[in-house]
């Protein structure tokens, strides 16, 4: 009983910051998806007067991934039976020429905006079209919603941390005495505490442990999946190895160095 | 050939206090063994800590192993220490692990390996009669067991010097008699320096070979 309680001491704010630290990778790559999914479906739509080179907008804005020439031909065919040849013509002479714009990254509504102005002080450029409303209402929600998971995933991080803090100093003003004997025979300070690395390794790799199978019945749970699915969503294939691998050397890094933070904080 | 301990004048004093021993000098080579008598509170722990370094001299020279105590660093004091047994007046086991590892733990802290450790507990247990009490824990014995399990830690590593309080203060004249032969064979056999604080001096019918101290009024003298 005593064995496992002083185990466990470290073991819950071990498995916190495990866990915290897995959910962080999972939401953010969730977001990246969503990101470069709703950068799929949407553009930029500019129409000028004159037919203008690529070069031109490349000037104006950074990163652009595509532009395309709408083509209009199609538009003004629809009306060929209804104009007369002349007008028709007109037509054709007068309607402007449309460009969709796709950018290599998803921008935030600000940068938008100041994509939109660079664009319109251009003399040719008539009028530019971005998805302004749209992204404006349910991408700011998502953004903002993943803002706040990462807040409480500080917190937790942080709480975790002095929770550690406090566990292995508790551990050490319990274990002075046995510390002060271990001295008595030359044991040096690494191994006076050496139980309490084995407890940081022990805790790490049981919480890596838990936290990969959570994350694997996660990964592979049919009605997650579906509806990441539906959302059009993409999340690359769960890694047993590489988040196991992860998940022990961030939660043994934290642990030792706070060991060894409060440990040598003591004197000697 | 060098001696081991070496203490030339030495002063002892906790904190700013009067001084517990005065102007003590005595040297030690390896395979002796000194016995140091002296009434209750005449300082006879006090000169035991300054041997392994957990109180610095106030005034003298006090080398042990070669070195002066209170110029080394922690890392030389280690290293010397790791070369020491000490049997505490007050045992001072530590009493979450079982006696099998208190007697190991000098070896286990110098890196051997457990199955070592453990042949090495159970062999010394079996010379101070406490073979069967390996799995037990310190404070479920008696304080003349427990006192067998801090001699047995004390030469579980087969130390150059060893520092014994009173360590037969809580034993019976046969379990003394087996500590006195322990000692007697630690400093034949493996030429350890014995140092032995007690009441009670080896029986005169044993075939001892030892020289005496005596503390008084903070004045160390030998007397044979
Ligand atoms: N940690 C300490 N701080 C202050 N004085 C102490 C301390 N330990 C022992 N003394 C005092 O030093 C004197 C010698 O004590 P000690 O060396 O334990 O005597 P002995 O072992 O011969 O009985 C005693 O008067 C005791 O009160
Ligand atoms: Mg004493």
């Amino acid at each position: 009983m005593k064995f496992i309680k002083r185990y466990f001491s470290l073991f819950f704010p071990i498995f916190s910051i495990t866990i915290v630290f897995n959910m962080y990778t999972y939401t953010q790559d969730l977001l990246e998806s969503y990101k470069k999914n709703v950068n799929k479906n949407y553009s930029i739509i500019i129409s000028s007067s004159k037919p203008i080179k690529h070069r031109t907008i490349y000037d104006l804005i950074d990163d652009v991934h595509i532009i395309e020439k709408i083509d209009t031909n199609k538009l003004t065919q629809s009306f060929a039976s209804t104009l007369s040849k002349e007008n028709l013509d007109l037509l054709r002479k007068n309607i402007p020429y449309f460009y969709n714009i796709v950018l290599n990254y998803f921008p935030k509504s600000s940068k938008l905006r100041n994509i939109e102005k660079n664009l319109v002080n251009h003399k040719s450029i008539i009028k530019v079209e971005t998805f302004y409303e749209k992204h404006n209402s349910f991408t700011e929600m998502v953004i903002l919603t993943n803002g706040i998971i990462n807040f409480f995933i500080f917190i937790v991080l942080i709480l975790s941390f002095m929770l550690i803090a406090k566990q292995v100093e508790v551990w050490y003003f319990e274990h002075l005495r046995t510390m002060e004997i271990m001295a008595l025979f030359g044991a040096s300070m690494f191994k006076r505490t050496s139980r309490l690395f084995s407890m940081a390794i022990f805790s790490s790799a049981l919480s890596s442990f838990i936290v990969v199978s959570v994350f694997y019945l996660i990964h592979n749970n049919e009605v997650i999946k579906r509806s990441i699915l539906k959302m059009g969503l993409y999340l690359a294939d769960f890694s047993v190895w590489t988040t196991l691998i992860e998940s022990l050397f961030s939660s043994l890094l934290v642990s030792f160095v706070i060991i060894l933070l409060v440990v040598f904080a003591q004197k000697d | 050939m060098d001696n081991i301990i070496e203490a030339k004048d030495i002063y002892l004093a906790y904190d700013n206090q009067a001084n517990i021993i005065k102007n003590a000098s005595f040297s030690m080579k390896e395979g002796e063994v000194i016995v140091i008598t002296g009434v209750s509170g005449s300082g006879k722990s006090t000169l035991m800590k300054a041997l392994y370094g957990s109180i610095d001299i106030i005034n003298g020279s006090l080398k042990v192993m070669g070195s002066e105590l209170y110029k080394t660093d922690k890392f030389r004091i280690r290293a010397i220490r790791q070369n020491i047994g000490i049997v505490f007046q007050d045992y001072k086991l530590i009493n979450d692990y079982n006696v099998e590892d208190n007697v190991a733990l000098p070896l286990s802290i110098q890196g051997y390996k457990k199955a070592f450790c453990k042949k090495q507990a159970k062999n010394l247990l079996a010379h101070v009669n406490l073979a069967l009490k390996a799995k037990r824990y310190p404070l479920e014995l008696s304080g003349g067991e427990q006192q067998r399990i801090g001699v047995a830690r004390a030469i579980s590593h087969n130390p150059k010097i060893i520092l014994a309080d009173e360590p037969t203060g809580n034993l019976d004249e046969y379990s003394s008699s087996i500590i006195w032969d322990l000692f007697q064979r630690a400093s034949i056999e493996l030429k350890a320096c014995v140092v032995v604080v007690t009441h009670t001096l080896p029986s005169e019918l044993y075939d001892f070979n030892y020289r005496r101290l005596h503390l008084e009024d903070g004045v160390l003298n030998e007397i044979y």
